[in-house]
């Protein structure tokens, strides 16, 4: 069974608890475990603080999140209005290039005692794979991360 | 569950019992609760973790905020209780090298700390 989950959201604090429990909601329908929803949970939670922290362009972002076999993917997108290419086009669709360089991200590893620059430590620690692709032309920046669901 | 946050006093400290989701909405909130105690002159916080049903790194950066400025203040700052999932943040994020996570508040408010 594949399962999708598409939400556009305003830029505003309200919209990451939204999608995180929606997005939590449909996984523990699925009979995922409450470890494995916690790390989802928490890798969309940062993915979505980083946009309605820092995202420039665009007063939406959206959120697609689909149930494939043994795995969860999801891509924050953010930037520009209308049209969003479909999942295919992904993040290829985009320039590709380290996570440290985004400007977006507070990138590189926060020291300890660092009030910021913890989302990408968390974000790679708690899924299995992640990457951030700029959308040059819209001026934003989709967030791909999958989480198996077997933990 | 719905945010809330609560303070009572015990001795030197001034307990923090917060519950709900601490994220990018809340927040303000809570950082804004906690400056509230130390500028009243609350000096030695023990954060209640017990019923926080989600942690991420905005709620992690006002902690340590306030944790600056309890230090300055000669103040103190630990944590107690919380889920398996708000102790792996803890963990992933080296927050346990800033300051005390405690497996309950009994254990926090031991006379030794």
């Amino acid at each position: 069974m594949t399962i999708v989950l598409e939400m556009t959201l305003p830029r505003s604090a309200e919209s990451a608890p939204l999608v995180r429990h929606a997005l939590d909601a449909s996984l523990c329908g699925l009979g995922v475990t409450s470890d494995v929803r916690a790390d989802i949970a928490l890798a969309l939670g940062e993915a979505c603080a980083n946009v309605i922290k820092h995202a420039a362009a665009g007063r939406e972002y959206e959120v697609r999140a689909r149930v494939e076999g043994e795995r969860c993917v999801v891509e924050v997108i953010d930037g520009g209005a209308g049209g969003i290419e479909p999942w295919d086009a992904g993040p290829t669709s985009g320039r590709s290039r380290s996570v440290a360089d985004s400007a977006a991200w507070d990138g590189g590893e926060a020291p300890v005692t660092a009030e910021s620059g913890r989302g990408l430590q968390l974000m790679r620690a708690f899924t299995d794979e992640f990457h951030v692709a700029d959308r040059v032309s819209r001026n934003g920046a989709i967030v791909h991360f999958e989480r198996m669901l077997a933990s | 569950m719905d945010f809330s946050v609560h303070q009572r006093r015990y001795g030197d400290h001034t307990i923090v019992a917060v519950a709900g989701d601490i994220d990018v909405e809340t927040s303000p909130r809570l950082r804004e609760f906690l400056i509230g105690l130390v500028d009243d002159g609350a000096r030695h916080l023990v954060i209640d973790l017990g019923g926080v049903t989600f942690l991420d790194s905005t709620g992690i950066g006002v902690m340590i905020g306030v944790l600056h400025r309890l230090r300055a203040a000669n103040g103190t700052m630990s944590c107690a209780g919380g889920s398996t999932a708000v102790r792996s943040v803890f963990r992933v994020t080296q927050l346990t090298r800033v300051f005390a996570l405690h497996d309950s508040l009994d254990q926090a408010l031991l006379p030794a700390h």
